[in-house]
């Protein structure tokens, strides 16, 4: 489910980057004690999420653990900690990409935790169980659902919102059941040794969060709609920025008129490229100096 | 068919790419008692997981009772075989010790009555009859340690791993384990870094050295040679 | 159980190579420029990757980085290896679409790609300490930092301790077990360890409170390695302009 950079356009990282920092620092401030534990907790996870369960037909499923870390922590430190998780996979394994980090945060460690806990706080009364694995299976689905809606609102992905939404429904809702049975099951073994007891979460404002969660989506669709009447380079053209001085003085294109057009890209890739290969090696030049 | 475990050139690498076991070839036979020596993080752990069939090998081969420890047979080894960890921690995960006890003859499908005279047998021998209905991980340092062993030795396993069985328990508790384990009726191999533990014990012993290779195997005139003692670092 | 442990050391030992790529990597001159200025390099050479469609701009990009990691003799392989498994997982996702915009599976894939190694540009020249201490550089609350390098320091450890709890369930399954179980009796293996790690992250916290906070200030400096980046990132920038 992480989504890897170039999925998503540049309107839509920066949406959905806000909306998670919005989240995430309100998360954080609620947590008040935000501290080192959460490293802990959050490695915990990431391990977990390691596991390579094995399903009917020969292929395996991760563990995602979001409604999970939400039963056991309490919505915001729940929250925290799967953005933790998060930051680590995309810092040291690459597993979601940097631009992606605000969707990946935004769907794992906010849809994924929030609604986790909504659901299984509103079924707590007919069973722990039964409320943990709806948490965990509704979590999960919901969370591939919004990772579906933002790859497929993005202009740079060529499958819509009526393709991917489907897909990424359908097939976590399937690997849903796993992901529910799993929390379900740990939380079982976890009840009896540690009080789950979550201070008081203040219901004003979680119900504010799932409200952003719900409208969430019309903002990355303004976004998208921006997008489409305003990309980088019209706005730089309206600007008056297309024709760079630099460019024309230093590039061919201005001392040689006429330039075929192949001719001069191929100059200026030859030229880009001896540039950048210059520098870096007396860059490379001068560390081995200075270490030999 | 006298072996009941045999490495051949067996290795072994853990994920993290760190070595656990070296280029080793051992035999156990039926009722030997062998103990394996080494100083910590020789990779004595690492020998036990492999002997039982826990661990892959990454290279090398490992039999037990003749079998590759692969899908197909693997449920009968276990049957066959009990494990004892160094870390009682991660063994007992049951809500209470007599669930812990049942654990394995409930899935062997024991009658009631032969399960329930099983458990008072045991109870009796390990000293833990007051303790039956208390959650494991309540219980004392040495309370789990018995509890552990008498969980493995409760299914009358054929062969018995394990790993450290006296780290971290009183005099009393490693008397009474010593005393249980003097008395069991088949294949041990224990693995251990303290001589005077192997030796009453075992018959048989295998010397592990820093570099996770076999330094060593002998029997009880080994534990004279001091210097090779102190070469592996368990003097 | 079985299955699930096998599985999950192989697909881990691929993990952990990922995890300890500094310590067999050998080093390039990237290594010894300023972790702030090689953050913001990758991060401009990201930032131009994902705002464009244009091939020859996102072909500037590659061939950037080719040239920035032969000219600094920066493992090309290693880069390629990190970046692969996203880009044919990409490319197949958009396959379909070949019949009537091939362009377009060319470019969506490039871009992939040109994102992937514009990150791993930073990642694979600068150990994760460093890394922290830029996050913390640009802002990044330090109990959050603090969390994440903790994290990081702490993998290896708790899937020890994970793997361990495992074998010991297996250890005494004796009977065949359907997929579910697999899912419920490991579910709870899974729960052990988390009591075990919770009770775990209350000592580590009580020890980091006995010998005081982590520090993340760094002696950061802005010499000639860093102005020469500087120039390479902004020589990018330009032609990735006319492009």
């Amino acid at each position: 489910m992480h989504i890897p950079d170039g999925y998503l356009d540049i309107y839509l990282v920066l949406t959905m980057y806000l909306l998670s920092a919005t989240v995430v620092a309100l998360s954080i401030f609620r947590t008040k004690t935000l501290s080192q534990k959460f490293g802990i907790v959050a490695a915990a996870i990431f391990v977990a999420q390691m596991l390579n369960w094995p399903i009917p037909g020969g292929t395996s499923a991760h563990f995602v653990g979001g409604s999970l870390a939400a039963i056991l922590l309490g919505p915001y430190a729940g929250c925290v900690a799967m953005s933790v998780v998060l930051i680590v996979q995309c810092l040291v394994f690459n597993d979601g990409g940097i631009t992606a980090l605000g969707a990946n945060i935004w769907n794992m460690a906010v849809v994924n935790v929030f609604v986790g806990y909504f659901v299984y706080k509103s079924f707590e009364k007919y069973g722990k169980e039964l409320a943990a694995f709806l948490a965990g299976w509704l979590g999960i689905t919901l969370a591939a659902i919004f990772a579906g809606l933002e790859i497929g609102l993005s202009a740079n992905f060529i499958y819509g919102v009526f393709i991917t939404v489907p897909i990424m429904a359908v097939w976590h809702a399937a690997l849903g059941v796993i992901e529910g049975i799993i929390t379900a099951a740990v939380l079982r073994a976890v009840y009896p040794s540690i009080s789950t007891e979550v201070s008081k979460i203040s219901k004003k404002s979680l119900l504010a969060i799932i409200l952003m969660i719900l409208v969430s989506p019309i903002f990355a669709y303004s976004a998208e709609l921006v997008g489409y009447t305003e990309p980088l380079e019209k706005a730089a053209e309206n600007l008056g920025l297309e024709e760079n001085p630099l460019y024309s003085g230093v590039l061919p294109d201005y001392v040689v008129p006429n330039l075929d057009p192949y001719l001069s890209v191929l100059i200026s890739a030859t030229l880009g490229t001896f540039i950048v290969f210059g520098l870096g090696y007396i860059l490379n030049a001068r560390t081995n100096r200075k270490n030999a | 068919m006298n072996n009941v475990i045999e490495l051949v050139d067996v290795s072994y690498c853990y994920p993290d790419g760190s070595l656990g076991i070296k280029s080793v070839t051992l035999n156990v036979a039926k009722d030997e008692k062998v103990a394996i020596l080494g100083s910590n993080g020789s990779g004595k752990s690492t020998l036990i997981l492999l002997m039982a069939g826990l661990l892959k090998p990454t290279r090398g081969e490992v039999r037990i009772f003749g079998l590759n420890p692969e899908k197909k047979y693997i449920e009968n080894i276990r049957r066959k075989i009990g494990v004892v960890f160094q870390n009682p921690d991660d063994f007992l995960f049951n809500s209470t010790v007599m669930e812990e006890l049942t654990y394995v003859p409930k899935q062997l499908r024991w009658s009631r009555e032969e399960i329930e005279g099983r458990v008072k047998e045991i109870a009796e021998i390990f000293g833990i009859d007051k303790i039956l209905e208390k959650p494991p991980f309540r219980l004392s340092g040495g309370e789990k340690k018995k509890v552990e062993i008498a969980s493995v030795l409760i299914y009358r396993p054929e062969v018995l791993l394990l790993d450290e069985p006296t780290a971290n328990v009183d005099g009393k508790t490693k008397r009474k384990i010593i005393e249980i384990l003097k008395n069991y009726q088949g294949t041990i191999v224990i693995s251990t870094h303290e001589i005077q533990i192997a030796e009453m014990i075992a018959e048989k012993f295998v010397l592990i050295n820093g570099k996770h290779e076999i330094e060593a195997v002998g029997g009880k005139e080994i534990l004279q040679k001091y210097d090779l003692l102190e070469e592996i670092g368990v003097i | 159980m079985h299955e699930l442990i096998e599985r999950t050391l192989k697909e881990a030992s691929k993990y952990f190579q990922n995890f300890f790529i500094h310590e067999y990597l050998k080093k390039s001159a990237l290594h010894f420029v300023d972790p702030r200025v090689k953050f913001l390099m990758s991060m401009v050479f990201v930032l131009l990757v994902v705002s464009t469609f244009s091939i020859s701009k996102t072909s500037v990009v590659v061939i950037s980085i080719f040239a920035i990691a032969i000219a600094s003799k920066l493992s090309l392989s290693q880069l390629i290896k990190r970046a692969w498994l996203f880009t044919v997982f990409s490319f197949v996702v958009v396959l379909p679409a070949v019949f009537y915009d091939a362009m377009y599976v060319a470019t969506f894939t490039l871009r992939v790609f040109a994102a992937i190694i514009s990150m791993q540009l930073f990642i694979l020249t600068t150990p994760f300490s460093e890394i922290c201490a830029v996050l913390r550089y640009f802002k990044i609350p330090q109990n959050l930092v603090n969390s994440v390098w903790l994290t990081y320091r702490y993998i290896l450890l708790l899937f020890n301790d994970l793997l361990t709890i495992l074998l010991a369930r297996e250890s005494r399954r004796v009977s065949k077990g359907s997929h579910m179980d697999v899912w419920r009796k490991g579910g709870e293996a899974v729960g052990n360890f988390f009591v075990r790690s919770f009770e775990r992250a209350e000592r580590v916290e009580m020890a980091m409170k006995s010998r005081g906070d982590l520090d993340w200030s760094r002696n950061w400096n802005f010499g000639s390695n860093e102005l020469l980046s500087s120039l390479i990132t902004l020589t990018v920038v330009l032609w990735w302009w006319i492009a």
